[in-house]
């Protein structure tokens, strides 16, 4: 299911061209309207769900819901990222919490 | 090979003090256990410690001292022979042995934890070097006022090249018109002309009628373009004979005052109706052109000082004055000259204070010269006939120190102070002026006869600063009325630039006096800047080109504007416009940026050594990132009141709260830390002008991220503590570790 980019959040990078979401996506789907300069998902149907935008996000701004093999509407996953650490909140349908936190292979 | 790395950890025990409370030998003992070297010492700060720590490093030994705050004795461990950046200092003195006193435990295992992270920061230090650069030694002064010509006199004295850039035709400013100076009554023309010589003697370039028009290059080596108006006499070839004054039928050519400086005259080309050429024909030396046009040049400078000065309220708005109705209405500096037209035939003159001043609608703030002014005026009325009748109309008189007397000495000449600002002022029919007042003394509305009246008029933001404003745009710090400041308190003369300052009035109201104070203050901080920029070390930011994705929020956030593009499309940051503030490095949300100081490693690293549990699995442990220009100095003297904390919390001095980047609180709480504190100055106080909101800007991400991931978002709290907020951070602290505690432990903390 793909991202949803919560517009209160997002504040387009800053940077005007090329938030960090539309870099780092491999699809090339994410991108920054150029009206509200706010990033979206242009196609989103082509989303594979890496999460990696969710993950790359600074302002915590793009949401994505589990897609529905792995868990119902309404479960949800969250990342937070470190500079060498991910921590991973799993809500399921029933509002059970798991979490897991990771080293993950970048340098510090 | 040697697998052990060159890090040596030095442990005092301050003559005994330390060692009261936590056994310096286990401390080292324990380092020692970890495969590190561990020294301890009685009193490393005295000589013979800072000889032992020399005697056991080289250059490249990375060094952990660990004894009183890193902000006390500075100088004795400058001495070591160490680079600079491989030096770490942690305090287990006055924020452990000292404030934790009544828990020897407790202070133990928390110097411990700070000796392991002091650890962690050194082992990910890295050695930087000096570098010189090619500077320019010139100071560039816009503004050939009073303030000016002293800043361009004072860099010339203290060696360096100086330049005016001056719009108008001639130097000197506002100060060229007055009549006296107050407090000492003697005439400016004096002090002007003492000035103008030694712009003569040291050959110091003034260019008039010139204006800066763009700014290109780096502090240390500006690039100024200016336009010069045409002059249409030549400066160099004008022997100020006078023929061209005498032969012009339309009076087109003048000497606008005896004090000019250039000394030639002006050439006014809308008056020159004819353009008969008389004057071009006459000059001896062919020193007029009347078909001059403007032009176009460049500069380089190493520094500048805005000295752009100020204006005078223009009280046209406030019709009850009559100001323009009734021609013998002046403002105080109109009346600078028509005093001296005055003769001693005998005249009633009303002063009327705060004329637009200190008036929400118009300039809200006092101007500083005013009552001075009109007392001075009122002084030189008396002096012309003593029989002058002159009243003041006031609110406040403010004559503060000395300038006291002068007000004295007003009272005692039979000047008439009158509390109460005129409601109205009106022309009679038989040509007198009336002011109507309500004396708030005397308790009753009165009416005055006056021949003059004198609107004393505040100093306001000039036209030339506001033009400058364009040119200047962002290196410049305008407050809320136009004046040029940054942070008036501790740098008045800085801008928000390396390399560009202020002098004078363009500050705010001030006089003379203060307007040359603050031209002495501006070349010292150029010259300074000057030999610093000489030889500085690299410890500006550094970019990780294999994490960076060129996002641009580094140079969005950077409070200094320093960042430029590489070639290769990269951002990096311009050495000269740094400031080493870190907030970059906390900007970036990839952590691609380190600073000299620090670096993203040392802090990641400094997180992973922390025992979570040491105080028990359901006591809680926190992080506090603390600015260490105010926050970590004001948690620094809480042990000089023999006040006390709990343990519980760790400090880190960071160079402006800004510097912490979101993935380090994302780190610490990923750990199991329990709460996150970030310290930082009050907005408006923060020294790099934007850290401190935009860490409050970062932390609310954060917040919303634990909201989200459903833990409690007051585990991550900013804090405003300003430097002498030894008592805030207490309250606070106590606050947050009970709602802490009541919150219990951090569900990411394995136990
Ligand atoms: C009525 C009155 C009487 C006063 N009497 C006294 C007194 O008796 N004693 C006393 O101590 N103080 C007195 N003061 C205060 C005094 O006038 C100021 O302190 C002083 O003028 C400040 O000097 P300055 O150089 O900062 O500004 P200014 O005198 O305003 O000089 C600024 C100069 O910069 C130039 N400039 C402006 N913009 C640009 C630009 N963009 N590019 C190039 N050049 C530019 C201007 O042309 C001007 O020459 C009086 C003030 C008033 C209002
Ligand atoms: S350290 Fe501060 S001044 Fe230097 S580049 Fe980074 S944000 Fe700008
Ligand atoms: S903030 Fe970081 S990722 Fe973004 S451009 Fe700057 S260095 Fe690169």
């Amino acid at each position: 299911m793909p991202p949803y980019v919560v517009k209160e959040k997002c504040d387009g990078c800053k940077g005007k061209e090329e938030p960090l979401c539309e870099q780092i996506c491999i699809g090339d789907l994410m991108t920054l309207d150029e009206k509200t300069n706010k990033a979206y998902c242009r196609s989103l149907r082509d989303c594979w769900d890496c999460m990696c935008c969710t993950k790359i996000c600074p302002k915590g701004a793009i949401e994505q819901r589990i897609p529905y093999q792995l868990g119902y509407h309404g479960a949800r996953l969250i990342p937070m990222v470190g500079p060498d650490s991910i921590t991973w909140t799993c809500i399921d349908i029933n509002g059970k919490i798991e979490r897991f936190s990771f080293r993950t292979r970048n340098k510090k | 090979m040697n697998a052990k790395p060159n890090i040596k950890v030095f442990v005092c025990s301050c003559n005994g003090i330390i060692e009261n409370v936590l056994s310096v030998q286990d401390l080292t003992g324990g380092v020692q256990d970890a495969g590190l070297e561990a020294l301890s010492h009685p009193f490393l700060c005295s000589q013979e410690g800072i000889r032992y720590i020399n005697e056991n490093t080289d250059a490249d030994t990375k060094v952990l001292i660990a004894a009183c705050s890193p902000f006390h004795k500075q100088s004795e461990f400058s001495n070591l022979r160490t680079n600079k950046f491989l030096i770490h200092r942690i305090d287990i003195r006055d924020q452990c042995a000292f404030v934790h006193k009544n828990k020897p435990d407790e202070a133990f295992k928390k110097a411990q934890t700070l000796i392991k992270m002091g650890v962690e920061k050194v082992r990910f230090s890295n050695s930087i070097d000096q570098f010189s650069s090619d500077i320019t030694k010139t100071i560039a002064v816009i503004g050939g006022g009073i303030a000016g010509i002293n800043t361009a006199i004072f860099a010339n004295d203290a060696g360096l090249k100086a330049l005016i850039i001056e719009k108008s035709p001639y130097l000197g400013g506002k100060v060229k018109e007055l009549f006296t100076y107050f407090p000492r009554m003697c005439p400016p023309a004096c002090g002007l002309e003492l000035f103008f010589n030694r712009l003569r003697h040291n050959r110091i370039s003034a260019l008039t009628l010139t204006e800066l028009i763009s700014l290109e290059g780096n502090p240390g080596n500006f690039e100024l373009t200016y336009k010069r108006y045409p002059r249409y006499i030549d400066e160099n070839k004008c022997t100020v004979c006078g023929l061209c004054i005498q032969e012009c039928p339309n009076q087109a050519i003048y000497l606008p005052n005896h004090l000019c400086y250039p000394s030639i005259p002006l050439l006014d080309r809308q008056s020159c109706l004819n353009e008969c050429m008389r004057c071009s024909e006459i000059c001896p030396t062919n020193a007029i052109n009347l078909n001059e046009n403007e032009s176009f040049d460049k500069l380089n400078a190493g520094a500048i000082v805005v000295a752009t000065g100020w204006d005078s309220f223009k009280p046209d708005k406030l019709s009850e004055y009559g100001y323009k109705v009734i021609d013998r209405v002046f403002t105080n500096l109109e009346f600078e000259k028509k005093i001296k037209e005055l003769t001693d035939k005998k005249t009633t003159v009303a002063f009327i204070q705060c004329v637009g001043s200190r008036d929400d609608k118009n300039l809200p703030y006092c101007s500083d010269v005013c009552c001075m002014v009109s007392i001075k005026q009122a002084l030189s009325l008396k002096t012309l006939n003593h029989d002058n009748e002159v009243y003041i109309f006031y609110n406040d008189i403010r004559t503060p120190g000395e300038y006291e007397l002068f007000y004295k000495r007003a009272r005692k000449e039979g000047i008439h102070f009158i509390k109460g600002i005129p409601s109205e002022v009106k022309e009679t029919t038989n040509g007198e002026i009336n002011l109507s007042v309500y004396d708030t003394v005397l308790n009753k509305r009165i009416d005055i006869k006056a021949d003059l009246v004198v609107l004393a008029t505040g100093m306001m933001v000039s036209d030339g600063t506001l033009n400058l404003k364009q040119v200047l745009d962002k290196n410049l710090n305008f407050n809320e009325n136009g004046f040029v400041v940054s942070h008036l308190q501790c740098y008045p003369q800085d801008s928000l630039r390396e390399g560009i300052y202020s002098a004078g009035a363009c500050r705010g109201p001030m006089d003379v006096a203060s307007s040359i104070n603050s031209a002495s203050s501006s070349v010292i901080s150029a010259l300074s800047f000057i030999n610093k920029k000489i030889n500085q070390y690299r410890d500006f930011p550094n970019i990780n080109k294999e994490k960076c994705d060129v996002c641009k929020r580094c140079i969005e956030e950077c409070p200094h504007n320093a960042y430029l593009f590489d070639t290769k499309g990269f951002p990096y940051a311009d050495e000269n416009k740094c400031r080493r503030c870190g907030i970059c490095m906390g900007s970036c949300p990839v952590g691609a940026i380190s600073i000299g100081s620090l670096n993203i490693e040392q802090l990641s690293s400094m997180i992973d050594v922390i025992d979570v549990g040491i105080f028990g699995d359901d006591e809680p442990l926190v992080l506090a990132f603390l600015c260490q220009n105010d926050a970590y100095r004001a948690v620094d003297d809480i042990s000089k009141y023999g006040g006390n904390y709990e343990p519980n919390i760790l400090t880190i001095p960071i160079p402006c709260a800004g510097a912490v980047n979101g993935l380090i609180v994302a780190k610490a709480i990923s750990s199991g830390i329990d709460g996150v504190i970030v310290g930082g100055c009050e907005d408006a106080q923060c020294h790099f002008s934007k850290g401190s909101s935009l860490a409050q800007e970062r932390i609310k991400s954060i917040r919303d991220k634990l909201t989200e991931m459903f833990l409690e978002p007051e585990r991550v709290s900013f804090f405003h503590i300003p430097r002498d907020g030894s008592n805030i951070f207490l309250n606070q602290t106590k606050n947050f570790l009970r709602v802490l505690r009541d919150m219990g432990r951090n569900p990411l903390r394995i136990i």
